[in-house]
């Protein structure tokens, strides 16, 4: 059992706070949330001051009718005192007056119905047993580790240690009560080899492994024996020619493959910008309503699964911030699109507007100071049957593809360009010599349709992103993604300036 | 709302009385640094509203140094002092039990001089709010409402004080805050073909709109008036989206780039390419300057924060000035340089300015919090005539190095762009995907600079909202790579 960092009474505080909102509201749910950080960082062997963060707070909805229809409020705080919670509560529905009549959805779709549950990560070893002295030990040694050379001109250990408590509270009976576990190690080098400067890491520079667990999370990693092997690589990159250019076939890594699912499969099967709440920052969508159940969106080698359940994988969770079960769903079978990434009340929206389609238990909030939205939370790419011998055997001309550096998209998710740390090329089936910055783009629309083979389950890993950013306002939330190694045919590469 | 009085009550009561001396080096430091904001959001979709936010929230970072180790906590302020306190001080002790098993920081730097600042646009002389932090939301709706007059307008309202202070044992006290809002909205016309637009600024009044009323949303001539006109001219440009759109294959283009889209390159080469640290190591996408290439002799950039809304002080303690030369005329003079910079790379080695110490002027992340691209001389009237044929680009849309170490940036055409022939806006075009040497564009591809640096406030919102913004002009440059 992890330690509960909200007050025991909280739920029974809420519901006494509540009746300060009158006869006017329709409902309300609250969802209190605690999070304790710590984070380790040394560079160039010198440990920076360490930080912890401790965030604790509540939002609160109100939906309310009034004379000129029906509106729905949001009110976030930190005082979680009966007097701040009343407060916040009458702050939520003065917002839903304010919006009464003007809403784009019937704030009564968003009534909840009574749940009741609990969800833990699971964890071995707690990460709160481990002593601090040993952490900085490790990172010592992994810097040790990476700097194995003068060649090597900086160097970067790191370990993110997250424990949240989260409790959904509601007018209808509802208590669910989550708490999850997380840890993400990295190491990264930076090596200048004769005016070429090249930066490699264990599993991307932006933290591509993440799990949920406790100290064993490191085991899986295997970062404690990756820093010299990290910097090797970027000696190799800094010393190799850049990326050929062409048109050829393309194997995709998992740390490069949970980017392309994110960005080219993710983003744009969100519900809510399928419905164009986004269109004003994050953007809009490609897909259309219509296309769910029939439109071929890739191959028929492709599978896609939203899997809340899945051990291990950063986004696992008992139930979304809507208090809906979490459920494994295809959202792509067989090449053929099937559902949205849409939670309950984008679902009611989409059907308001006669879309019959249905959708994934995915509505989630940054954070105590955000009201939820519809998010990619572990979405993955099931494995296939090829081993990565039979794919690189396959490939007579092309390049295999280690580890994310760099994406862009256009705001339809559709016009993509992604970079790579480390590409090998591939000549006659054999893997061959190191190239620097290689790059790739397409179009998401007929990119997955040339998906060729997917790799089996030895070639598939749990990967994930503690940074997916979209709505106004603005959340940054955590992500999974586990995929297998894969090949696509016919895709055009290049290099950065040579 | 955390006020000036409720964080210095809190600063006394946690720092106490007895103030350590600045010179004296091996006394403990302690200090806090508090980011807060009460915030309304309101979020639009087709006019109407998606969700509507009231966020009021309190982080306090707790530091203790001692023997030249230090270690950070921060927590959430309830407003509740008596819980506050407690929360503080048992922060402070856990702090106290981390500094034992941490090894010396060679690169830990602390402000010397004592400097205590106060900027406040909300307090009167009194100490008492002159109005309340944000107009009224049930206007606001309405108003937006009313304005969109049925077109699809999708965006982003946010409004509220945003307060960041520092307190430390020796006495040192500073606080900022400022009372704006922003609304920032598209109307859109059909997929991805629309119009963007902002209205932002203070929300009280004698901030530029004219005294004698509280709130500047419904003040006469106030943000209520300017609302209905602006959302009219978004309106009638979304007309000229209309027309059939100009499909072009991949290749170079002369081009206009509007301020917006160059504040978004100018926001992409932020990450990274201004910071110290960055530029020693030699991961810079700057390091081409830093071995001596140039840029157009046009190009001029600061940090500049002295008429932007940022704090003049950093979370350290350190009081910033409020211009930083970064480039001028082309050649790079300067750098953003945050304390363990300042410590780590040292006065006597830096090549950037040999004869001085390095003082610090920059947070930790050694990015730009108000970068200022001076204007040049090109009249906006005379944009499309000296563009002749070409893209018109309003807006540049997700920006990333896709080769880092060589400037070398990709990103997308975005919002109302146009193909431009013969000076003339002839059609809208699909969004474009470019690839482009940045120190080229901003180099021999710079033909001219807008001659008005217009004001793009930053809007991002990522767990709270900030402060600051780039002023930048608009840019004609003789070629972007298109490329998909």
């Amino acid at each position: 059992m992890l330690p509960d960092a909200l007050p025991p009474q909280l739920p029974q505080r809420l519901r006494q706070a509540a009746a300060v909102l009158g006869s006017g509201a329709m409902f309300w749910t609250a969802r209190a949330v605690a999070e304790h950080q710590q984070q380790l960082d040394l560079r160039q062997g010198v440990l920076q001051p360490p930080t912890r963060h401790a965030d604790v707070g509540v939002m609160l909805s109100v939906a309310t009718t009034t004379a000129a229809g029906a509106g729905m409020g949001h009110a976030a705080t930190a005082d979680l005192s009966p007097a701040g919670l009343q407060a916040a509560f009458l702050r939520a529905q003065a917002l839903a007056e304010a919006c009464a009549g003007h809403m784009v959805f019937d704030p009564a779709w968003a009534r909840p119905q009574a749940v009741r549950g609990h969800y833990q990560s699971t964890v071995h070893t707690p990460l709160a047993s481990w002593p601090l002295d040993e952490q900085i030990a490790l990172l010592q040694d992994l810097g040790a580790d990476a700097h194995i050379d003068a060649r090597i001109v900086d160097w970067q250990a790191s370990l993110w240690a997250v424990q949240t408590t989260q409790w959904l509270i509601d007018s209808e009976g509802t208590e669910v009560h989550q708490q999850w576990s997380m840890l993400t190690p990295a190491v990264q080098a930076t090596a200048h080899v004769g005016g070429v400067t090249q930066t490699r890491s264990s599993a991307g520079q932006y933290n591509g492994f993440c799990q949920q667990g406790g100290v064993e999370v490191l085991a899986r990693s295997g970062v404690r024996d990756d820093a010299a092997r990290v910097a090797r690589e970027a000696i190799a990159l800094a010393e190799a020619p850049p990326c050929p250019e062409g048109v050829m076939d393309v194997i995709l890594m998992p740390d490069q493959m949970m980017l392309q699912i994110h960005e080219s499969i993710g983003h744009p099967l969100e519900l809510d910008r399928i419905l164009g709440d986004e269109r004003n920052f994050a953007g809009t969508s490609f897909v259309t309503p219509d296309m769910f159940g029939h439109y071929q969106w890739g191959s028929a080698v492709l599978n896609v699964s939203h899997d809340p359940g899945q051990p291990h994988e950063f986004a696992s969770f008992g139930f979304d911030d809507e208090a809906q079960p979490a459920q494994r769903q295809r959202i792509i079978e067989a090449g053929v699109l099937m559902r949205p990434l849409g939670g309950a009340l984008s679902v009611k929206r989409a059907q308001a507007q006669g879309h019959a389609l249905q959708g994934v238990a995915t509505t989630r909030a940054a954070s105590w100071n955000r009201a939820p939205i519809d998010r990619m939370s572990n979405l993955n790419v099931e494995p296939g049957d090829a081993t990565l011998d039979e794919l690189i055997g396959s490939v007579r001309h092309g390049v295999l593809m280690h580890t994310n550096c760099s994406w862009s998209i256009d705001d339809s998710r559709n016009k993509f360009q992604f970079g790579c740390e480390m590409g090998q090329v591939i000549r006659d089936g054999r893997l061959m010599e190191t190239v620097r910055n290689p790059n790739y783009r397409g179009i998401s629309a007929t990119f997955w349709r040339s998906l060729a083979r997917v790799g089996n389950a030895d070639t598939w890993a749990v990967m994930g992103t503690p940074y997916c950013g979209k709505g106004e306002p603005s959340q940054i939330i955590r992500v999974g993604h586990a995929a297998p190694a894969c090949l696509f045919t016919g895709i055009v590469v290049f290099a950065g300036a040579a | 709302m955390i006020t000036p009085g409720y964080f210095m009550d809190l600063a006394d009561a946690v720092l106490g009385v007895a103030l350590v001396a600045p010179a004296d080096a091996h006394a403990e430091r302690i200090s806090l640094y508090l980011q807060a904001e009460h915030s309304h959001f309101i979020r639009f979709n087709h006019g109407q509203v998606r969700q509507a936010t009231d966020v009021a929230q309190a982080h306090l970072s707790v530091s203790r140094c001692r023997d030249q180790r230090m270690a950070s906590a921060s927590l959430s302020l309830s407003g509740v002092m008596a819980d506050d306190l407690a929360a503080v001080r048992e922060t402070l002790r856990s702090l106290g039990d981390v500094l034992p098993h941490l090894p010396a920081d060679p690169h830990l730097l602390l402000p010397d001089a004592v400097q205590s600042t106060f900027s406040d646009d909300l307090d009167g002389a009194d100490g008492t709010p002159q109005a309340a932090p944000w107009p009224d939301a049930r206007e606001v709706v309405a108003d937006v409402h009313a304005a969109a007059e049925g077109h699809d307008v999708v965006g982003l309202y946010a409004a509220g004080p945003i307060v960041r202070a520092f307190a430390d044992n020796r006495g040192q006290r500073n606080w900022h805050r400022a009372t704006a809002f922003a609304l920032d909205w598209s109307h859109v016309l059909h997929t991805d073909q629309a119009v963007k637009a902002m209205l932002a600024g203070p929300v009280q009044t004698g901030h530029g709109m004219g005294h004698g009323s509280a709130n500047a949303w419904t003040a006469p001539g106030g943000w209520r008036d300017q609302l209905r006109p602006r959302m009219a001219r978004a309106a009638a440009q979304m007309q000229l989206l209309a027309r059939p759109s100009h499909t072009l294959p991949p290749g170079r283009y002369r081009a206009w780039l509007a301020p917006a889209a160059v504040a978004e390159l100018l926001g992409t080469l932020a990450w990274g390419a201004f910071g110290l640290k960055e530029q020693r190591t030699g991961t810079s996408p700057f390091n081409r300057l830093v071995q001596g290439e140039r840029l157009s002799p046009l190009v001029t950039l600061s940090e500049t924060i002295a008429p932007g809304l940022a704090a003049d002080f950093t979370p350290q303690g350190f009081v910033r000035p409020g211009h930083v030369p970064l480039v001028s005329q082309g050649r790079l003079c300067g750098s953003l340089v945050s304390a363990r910079s300042a410590r780590e790379f040292g006065s006597a080695q830096a090549p950037l300015q040999p004869q001085q110490p390095l003082a610090p002027n920059s947070h930790l992340g050694e990015s730009p919090e108000a970068l200022h691209l001076a204007a040049g001389s090109l009249a906006e009237a005379d944009v499309l005539a000296q563009l002749g044929t070409g893209l018109y680009l309003s807006n540049l849309h997700y920006l990333n190095y896709s080769d880092r170490l060589a400037c070398r940036v990709t990103g997308m055409t975005r919002y109302a762009c146009f193909w431009v022939d013969q000076g003339q806006l002839v059609a809208p075009l699909p969004v474009m995907r470019f690839d482009q040497d940045v120190i080229q564009l901003l180099g021999d591809d710079l033909i001219a600079l807008g001659d008005h640096a217009e004001w793009q406030p930053n809007t991002e919102t990522y767990g709270a909202r900030n402060l600051g913004g780039i002023r930048a002009p608009g840019a004609l440059v003789a070629g972007l790579n298109l490329t998909l």
